[in-house]
This record gives structure tokens, C-alpha cells and sequence, in this order.
């Protein structure tokens, strides 16, 4: 079987944030909560790869733990989102133009009404700040998202030939939307799951932002990022590094989401390339 | 010489040669047909001829017009041609129109790109041009959007657009394929008239070969873009010297050997159904509307015949299949299958349903295109409660395959492998392979080229006989219904207008409406085909 050029891209992207993510657990080349005055604001070099901030920590070592935050934030948003809002869609898609569905979107329409961050700052407000409640509010609004596309791209499957023939088959409606309804919006799953992924680390960045995500000193990217603006003008890498690092692995997640998309449809295997 | 010719044209996309050395002219006035089935390229050699083709494609050859040689225009010199000297009608008229313009703006607007027209005179122009192609007089006021427009008016449209600049070719890309049977006769009698009054000359592209006879001078015969013959209608057609031309023509209104009925056993009896459509329950509307699809329909099927049903769209043939199928409600009325009824959407009596399955007209949308074809095949084995084994599913499978003329080895293979004709053929596996009582044909080879078509139907008969099945075939092409059906319904907004013989009704219809669908048929006449000589 040959893979697509975007997905082995993809793969070897993602599989390097998150090896470095994992290495981080066991050893990182310093330690970040020890602060090193003497050493701030160096350079790029061998003893410290990609320079140190304000403090002299590395910042090579900051993003490698900051990976555990961001990832971990992203990632389980998006499974949240996942988890949660396909069924609803699918729901929702089976049961088109019934009180249910009703139900459901409005539902979905409540969430969307109000703005995130202000949802994130009660959340916190009332558990306090952790990346916990940082993941909890991320993931929440993750959900209408992920029922929206599902019900849209649903129903339009439900109109089909085959979904019929399904049904003279006999099959009730939770049965098709497994077996035929699922697997053909599972691209367009993947592909919004990607996008979703992105935003949640800029979301996760956003919160830090505020001081509502992961507190100090425990490092994230978005957390790195927000605290460079000020040394923008004199210190440029301290907002360069982590920046390429999210740009880096959002580009991965979402190649890596492209390539498994065309991977798994078997009408675009012949056009791989 | 003819003021249009096309000399030694190739085309390459991709590098992949799709048309070649094509060469034919064009005379003022004159009628060209080009017929070929689906592939041919008769599609592509219309978009040359306006320089509207994909990307990736690279021409040789000339084409010549007026005395130019227009295949060696630049894309800005070619928009002075299309629409003004060159016009085109495509085959889908709904895709065609704007929704949001009022349609005597959008056949104003040529007038308004080339000629200095002010806007009230294009509209008054294009006022004319509407009367001109007969619509009706209620649809020229300034407000009327294309929604509130039949098909065929759409399509009416279209032409009184294609007119408005006085072309002198105009290119029409299967105009009636898309439209009932009553309606393409009204198309193709406009656009003769328009040819003989006005001098434009046709390039009438289409796959039918019986709407190329009612109305071409000459007729071009492609096949995998070449033109195979090119000549006189009646020299073409009687004599028939290419053995493709030849295939084509045996395969209009290709008549399978017909099927012996006897039983007076019931199968299938639909009693009084009525049906209508609700606007959809809101949570904050109260209205509903009600829109009646089928009204007071009884019909009873039995066993081991091939029962037609026929009607334009509209007429309510769907929902019919869709009630009898139990993915309806029934408003009024009983449908039985050997007695037992069928209920919609309950799924408690298997056995009920798996009496029934049904092929459908669409061979694209009949497959999950993530499954083999083994699954899809296998997938009405659900309704049986015999649970079985892998090996005894698959043995099953590759039969069933290897009944409708597929190999065995094509079972791990997924749909899009496969090409339209080989799909219906799948379907059909698909529908017997739990031998059901009572197979529904809903359009099943209406999107078929004749010569697939013609196969199609072989199979289903042999088919037919072999299981004593018994067909509801459900069509808008009388020639078809008429040529494989022992009885038909004639079915009109949601009425049974005439029920009885097929052969009766279809050769000696009481009612008008009858009347009017058979005599909109077009066909080769007889004349035509045998050269002078009676048939057999």
C-alpha cells in the first residue's frame, strides 16, 4: 500500500511533538523551575539549543514539558467534542425534523450563544484555574461543532440510494447510522477534529493568556508565547520558538488528518501518489 | 465551402487522447445530430468547439468559422464568439438558471455584454424572444424567477437566451434528456422551427438516437471519440453499414422476449392508498400544510408477472415505491404482501420485508462507497433470520455474482471500480440474492445507454423466468414499459388515469392523457430503419 505524501509528512511531525512530549516526563536537557538570572536572554547555542528566556530557563526544555499542557489540553477537547457532539448529530440526523432534533440544535445554538472565554472565566471562576477546568471549558464548546457537522453532512448521506436499501434491508436507524452514515462523514470528521485541535491550543494559549489555564511556572505554548509579547522588540525567539512549535504541530495534525482522510477512502486510492 | 467546419481535431487531457482526428462541417440552416453513448465524447467535442475545456488539455487540428480559424483564439477573442455568434444549451436547465435573477434579466444579459442595448431595450427584446420560444403569456411580467418554471419552460428559457443575439450556431447538449416525454416534443419542435425560420444551424448532441431521427439533416455516430460514420439521416440509418450504428439502432426499443404469465394468485395488493406531505413539524409553527402525493390508488400484482407503472415527473410513481417499500406513511389505505400488511417503518416482521427488494434508478447514490462488494451484496441477509457462516455468505455472494454476468473475483472490490451498467448489475445481485417474492424496478435502466439498457433487460427477464419473480416496473419511458410489461397503470398527479394490457393500452390508449404520452414517444419509424421494406 503506498502513502500519501501528506500523511507521512503528517505522521513524522506529530510522532516528533510528541516523542519530545513523552521524553519530557523522564528528562529534559534543564530544569525549568530553577531560575538562572545570569544566563537570561541567550542566544541560541549548543548548551542551550533554542536560547533562554527571561528567567535563563531553556527554551528548548520549556517547550518540551509545555507539549504535555498543550497536547494534553488539545487533544482531550477535541475528544470531548468528539465523544459527546457525533452521537448528537447522528441523533439528531436519524430523527431530522422531530422534537428531539429540535431539542439537540437549540441546545447546540445555547452553547454557541455565549462567548467561550466568558464560560471558561465562570468555570474557573467557581473550580479555580487548572488545565483541567482549562480542558473542561475548551471541550465544551468543542461539542455543538463537531453535532453541527455531523447532522449537516448526515442528512445529506440520509437522502442517498443506499440508505434506502438499507432500510429495505431492514436495518433500524442507529444500525445505519454506524455501518453507513458514520464511515462516510468520518473525512469530514477528521478534517474538522484537525481544525478543532488547532484552535484548542490557541484557546489553551488564550487562557494561560489570562492566567485562567495552567498556572506558573509549569510552561505551555500558548503560555510561552503570551509571555514573550514583551520582550518582542529585543528578545525575538522567545516568541519565534513557540510559535513555529504550535505552526508546527497543527501543520502535522492537520496533514496528518488530510492523509488519513485519503488513506481510508477507498475511491481515492488509485490517485494517490 | 460551409461556414463552420472542424478539420483533423484531436484532444488530449492529460496526455490521454479523448478525441480523435474529428472532422465535420456545418451547413446554414442545417440540423447536425451527434449521437454515441455516455464516453463517447460528443460532450467534449460541443466544449471545443467553444474553446471550454478542462484543465490539463492540450488540441491540435483547426476549427474553422467564418473563415477563421478560431482554435487558435486566445480565451478574450473567443468570449466575442460564445454567445453571440455561438451559443450553447446545456442539458439541465434548473443548474442552469440563476435562482435569484428574474429570467427576463437573464436573457437580457447577453444583450447586455455584447451589443450597446440600454437596459429597457434588452428587456424588451428579450420580452419578444420568450414569446418567440411560446411561453406561456402569464410568465413574461418582469418579476417571474426561474422556480416558478416547469422544466421544460426552463428550458424554453434557456433558448430564447441562446437566441437573443442572433446566433448562427447553436450547440445543444442533450436539451430533453432531462424532461418528460410530452415536454421534449414541444423542445424539439421549437428548436426545428427556430432552425427553418431564422437560418441558425444545430449541433443537436444527444444520446437518443430516436429524437435524432425526428428532427436532424445528418447524423455523426461517435464512439470513444471518433466519429465513426457521418452521412444522411435516412442513408445512415437504412443502411446501417457501420456495425456499431447497426448495434445502436437494434438496441432502441429493444423488446426482450416477454414473459408467460398464468397465476391469478395475488401477491401485491395496494388498497386505496392515499398519501400527502406535511411541511415539516417545527417546534414553533402550528400551520401545516398539506400537499396531496397519492390519491385513492388500488392495484393488485400477481404472482410471477411484470406489472408496469407509468407517468411524467410528478406524477407520483416514487412515493408509490417508496409506500409500498414501507418507508412511508400511509395516510388512507391498506398495501398487502400474500396477505400480510405491510406496515411503514416498523421492522418487527422481517419476513414481510424480505419478500421485497428493489433496484433503484441511480447507480451512483445504490452503494456505500466504503464498502466491498461483498458487504453490499450480502447486506439484505439481515432480514433472514437464519443466522449463517462466512463461507456459506460468501458462496451465496460469488453465485450471485456470477448470475448477473460478474465474476466471483469481483466480490472484494468496491463500487466506484465498476462502470454504470456493471452497478445495475450488482444491484440486481443485491436484490435477489435473499430471493425475494416481488422485486421493484424503480427506473432501474432509465440511466443506462441503449445498448446496456438492452442487456439490462435481457437479464432481468431471464432472471424473471428462472425464479418466477415478479417485477413492479416503474418508468417514465413508455417504449420501455411497453416492450417488457404484461400489465401497466398509467399514473397522473397522483391518479391512476388507465389500467389494463400492456400492449392495449400503449398501442390503443382510451384516455387522453394516454394518448398524449404515447403519441410524444419518439421513434424510428419503420420507414427509416428498413429502407422502404415492411418489417418482419
Amino acid at each position: 500500500m503506498k502513502f500519501p505524501i501528506s500523511f507521512i509528512l503528517g505522521f513524522l511531525l506529530s510522532l516528533f511533538f510528541l516523542a519530545i512530549t513523552i521524553i519530557s516526563f523522564f528528562w529534559v536537557p534543564y530544569d525549568v523551575e530553577t531560575l538562572n538570572i545570569t544566563n537570561r536572554l541567550m542566544e541560541p547555542s549548543f548548551e542551550n539549543l533554542l536560547g533562554t528566556d527571561h528567567f535563563g530557563r531553556d527554551i528548548f526544555s520549556m517547550i518540551m514539558i509545555g507539549g504535555q499542557t498543550s497536547l494534553s489540553v488539545a487533544l482531550i477537547a477535541v475528544g470531548l467534542g468528539l465523544f459527546f457532539g457525533v452521537p448528537l448529530g447522528l441523533i439528531s440526523a436519524s430523527w431530522r425534523g422531530s422534537l428531539l432534533d429540535d431539542i439537540i440544535m437549540r441546545g447546540n445554538d445555547l452553547i454557541f450563544a455565549f462567548p467561550s472565554l466568558v464560560i471558561a472565566i465562570l468555570i474557573t471562576a467557581v473550580f479555580g484555574p487548572s488545565a483541567f477546568n482549562a480542558i473542561l471549558a475548551i471541550g465544551i464548546f468543542n461539542i455543538p461543532v463537531f453535532a453541527r457537522v455531523t447532522r449537516g453532512a448526515a442528512i445529506s448521506i440520509w437522502t442517498l440510494d443506499f440508505i434506502s436499501s438499507a432500510r429495505i434491508a431492514g436495518k433500524g436507524s442507529f444500525r445505519i447510522s454506524l455501518e453507513h452514515i458514520l464511515p462516510n462523514i468520518l473525512n469530514l470528521l477528521i478534517v474538522q477534529g484537525s481544525i478543532q485541535f488547532s484552535l484548542g491550543i490557541l484557546a489553551e494559549a488564550g487562557l494561560s493568556y489570562v492566567g485562567l489555564g495552567v498556572q506558573p511556572p509549569t510552561p505551555s505554548w500558548g503560555r510561552m508565547l503570551a509571555d514573550s509579547q514583551t520582550m518582542i522588540s529585543f528578545a525575538p525567539n522567545l516568541a519565534l520558538f513557540p510559535g513555529i512549535t504550535i505552526i508546527l504541530a497543527v501543520l502535522g495534525l492537520n496533514l496528518l488528518g488530510d492523509g488519513t482522510r485519503d488513506l481510508i477512502d477507498p475511491r481515492l486510492k488509485d490517485k494517490i501518489k | 465551402m460551409s461556414f463552420f467546419s472542424i478539420k483533423n481535431f484531436n484532444l488530449y487531457i492529460r496526455e490521454k487522447k479523448i478525441l480523435n482526428d474529428i472532422s465535420f462541417d456545418l451547413d446554414k440552416g442545417e440540423v447536425l445530430g451527434i449521437a454515441g453513448e455516455s464516453g463517447s465524447g460528443k460532450s467534449l467535442t460541443a466544449l471545443s468547439i467553444l474553446n471550454l475545456l478542462p484543465n490539463f488539455s492540450r488540441k491540435t487540428g483547426f476549427i474553422y468559422f467564418d473563415n477563421k480559424c478560431i482554435s487558435d483564439f486566445t480565451d478574450k477573442e473567443m468570449c466575442k464568439i460564445r454567445g453571440k455568434d455561438i451559443s450553447m444549451i446545456f442539458q439541465e436547465p434548473m443548474t442552469a438558471l440563476n435562482p435569484l435573477k428574474s429570467i427576463n434579466e437573464q436573457v437580457a444579459e447577453p444583450l447586455l455584454i455584447h451589443s450597446n442595448h440600454s437596459k429597457k431595450e434588452a428587456l424588451e427584446i428579450a420580452t419578444y424572444y420568450l414569446e418567440k420560444v411560446e411561453l406561456p403569456t402569464n410568465l413574461l411580467n418582469d418579476n417571474v424567477y426561474p422556480h416558478e418554471l416547469s422544466g421544460g419552460q426552463q428550458q424554453r428559457v434557456l433558448i430564447a437566451k441562446s437566441l437573443v443575439l442572433k446566433p448562427r450556431i447553436i450547440i445543444a447538449d442533450e436539451p430533453t434528456t432531462s424532461l418528460d416525454v410530452t415536454t421534449q416534443k414541444g423542445i424539439l419542435d421549437l428548436l426545428k422551427n427556430l432552425v427553418n425560420q431564422d437560418g441558425i444551424s444545430l449541433l443537436l448532441i444527444t444520446h437518443d438516437l430516436a429524437v435524432l431521427a425526428q428532427c436532424a439533416h445528418r447524423v455523426a455516430i461517435m464512439k470513444s471519440g471518433e466519429i465513426l460514420e457521418i452521412g444522411n439521416l435516412e442513408e445512415i440509418f437504412k443502411t446501417k453499414k457501420h456495425p456499431y450504428t447497426k448495434k445502436l439502432l437494434n438496441s432502441v426499443n429493444y423488446s426482450p422476449p416477454k414473459k408467460n404469465t398464468s397465476s391469478k394468485n395475488i401477491l401485491l395488493s395496494v388498497k386505496s392508498v392515499s398519501t400527502s406531505y406535511y411541511n415539516s413539524q417545527s417546534l414553533f409553527s402550528t400551520k401545516q400544510n398539506k400537499s396531496n402525493i397519492l390519491n385513492d390508488i388500488s392495484f393488485e400484482i400477481y404472482e410471477g408477472e411484470i406489472f408496469g407503472v407509468v407517468g411524467e415527473s410528478g406524477s407520483g410513481k416514487s412515493t408509490l415505491v417508496k409506500t409500498i417499500l414501507g418507508l412511508q406513511n400511509l395516510e388512507k389505505g391498506e398495501i398487502l404482501i400474500k396477505n400480510k400488511r405491510i406496515k411503514a417503518n416498523k421492522f418487527d416482521d422481517l419476513s414481510i420485508r424480505s419478500m421485497m427488494q428493489v433496484v433503484f434508478q441511480d447507480p451512483y447514490g445504490s452503494f456505500n462507497p466504503r464498502h466491498r462488494i461483498k458487504r453490499l451484496i450480502a447486506e439484505p441477509f439481515f432480514l433472514l433470520n437464519t443466522i449463517q457462516t462466512k463461507k456459506e455468505i460468501d458462496e451465496k455472494v460469488n453465485y450471485a455474482l456470477e448470475e448477473v454476468g460478474l465474476s466471483p473475483n469481483d466480490s472484494n472490490k468496491f463500487i466506484h471500480e465498476f462502470s454504470g451498467g456493471q452497478r445495475q448489475r450488482i444491484a440486481i445481485a443485491r436484490a435477489l440474492i435473499i430471493k425475494p417474492k416481488l422485486l421493484i424496478l424503480d427506473e432501474a435502466v432509465s440511466s443506462l445507454d441503449v445498448s446496456i439498457k438492452a442487456q439490462i433487460l435481457d437479464l432481468l427477464v431471464e432472471l424473471a423466468n428462472r425464479y418466477n419473480l415478479t417485477y413492479l416496473f416503474v418508468s417514465h419511458d413508455l417504449s420501455v414499459v411497453q416492450n417488457i410489461a404484461n400489465r401497466v397503470i398509467v399514473m397522473k398527479s397522483g391518479e391512476i388515469v388507465e389500467q389494463g394490457k400492456a400492449k392495449q393500452i400503449l398501442t390503443k390508449p382510451k384516455k387522453n392523457y394516454t394518448k398524449s404520452l404515447v403519441e410524444a414517444i419518439p421513434i424510428i419509424s419503420r420507414r427509416l430503419l428498413n429502407g422502404g421494406q415492411i418489417a418482419k
